[in-house]
């Protein structure tokens, strides 16, 4: 990945991050590396885990950003994140939401996947 | 920033980084003349956060109760360690607390993968330490200790006062006021006191 995407990135991160804390969510990390993968933001709402994908697309033309996480990246957000779930809460309840971010749209789904 | 995400900042680093049982250790009574050194150890529960959490020295004392009865329920471990007068005397008043604190660690029967303490260096705990100046006014974990360990010292001196009345020790917890030093002159020091201390050490003396 090129250095610029790389910022892209982060940028995106950082907009989304912000985005859930004014929602009221609780920052529990970012960019958290697991074996198997990485969670770009964890979150707490309420007493549920909320795994988030932050998805950043510079143009639509070949889908939206939402599309963009594709079956194989939720597979493997499901498995890191169980596995991450079953050392720090085991009866936690866990839920996938994605920040889309399409150019300065960005759009907030819920249980996405 | 809201003052509850401001103290997060650190976990939050540490939790990204992979670490996932995190404590923090905070002390209190390090200058009474009586009374011994506590030490609080807590693991606190990333999905049972608590609003509220500040050094315990910026809470009312009736805030304060009501914390450390919400960090009891909701945290994943809490210790309590203590160093009679007896060790502060024997040690000083510096290894007394560490050895409140290694026993506080102890106390909470979890082995932490980081310790967050307040100012001051442990070593010999073979787990990694991070030592934060001003720690219980910057880090949930260690506010959350200091909470702990100022409840629990003064609810003991209140218990010493009901034991032994002459000196004050519910109103001033074994701190130097005009009034625990007017009886010191006068009864001398009790069992409780840190004889090493100065002032404990010239009452000594003049009787």
């Amino acid at each position: 990945m090129s250095r610029r995407r790389q910022e892209l990135g982060r940028a995106g991160e950082a907009r989304a991050e912000s985005l859930l804390s004014k929602a009221g969510y609780r920052l529990l990390a970012r960019n958290l590396r697991l074996p198997g993968g990485e969670i770009d933001l964890l979150f707490l709402d309420g007493s549920t885990l909320v795994v988030v994908e932050v998805k950043r697309r510079e143009s639509s033309g070949f889908g939206s950003a939402l599309a963009a996480v594709g079956r194989s990246k939720r597979a493997t957000l499901r498995r890191i994140a169980a596995d991450y779930a079953q050392i720090v809460a085991p009866h936690a309840c866990v839920r996938f939401d994605i920040v889309a971010i399409d150019g300065e749209r960005m759009t907030h789904h819920r249980n996405a996947f | 920033m809201s003052r509850d995400r401001e103290l997060a900042a650190r976990e939050i680093e540490l939790r990204s980084g992979g670490f996932t049982i995190i404590a923090g250790i905070d002390e209190a009574g390090r200058g009474p003349l009586a009374g011994p050194v506590v030490a609080a150890c807590t693991v606190l529960n990333a999905l049972l956060p608590i609003s509220g959490i500040d050094d315990s020295k910026r809470l009312t004392p009736k805030r304060r109760a009501a914390l450390a009865l919400e960090i009891r329920l909701h945290a994943a471990a809490c210790g309590i360690g203590i160093a009679a007068p007896e060790e502060i005397d024997a040690l000083n008043i510096y290894r007394a607390t560490q050895l409140a604190m290694r026993r506080a660690l102890e106390a909470t029967g979890l082995r932490p993968e980081i310790v967050l303490v307040d100012a001051m260096p442990l070593p010999g705990l073979g787990l990694p330490v991070e030592s934060i100046v001003g720690g219980d006014a910057r880090c949930t974990a260690i506010a959350a200790a200091s909470i702990l360990a100022k409840e629990h010292r003064d609810a003991l001196l209140r218990d010493l006062d009901a034991i032994d009345p002459r000196y004050g020790f519910a109103r001033h917890k074994g701190y130097g006021t005009p009034e625990h030093l007017e009886a010191l002159r006068r009864y001398g020091p009790s069992p409780y006191h840190r004889r090493s201390f100065a002032p404990v050490a010239q009452a000594m003396e003049r009787r």
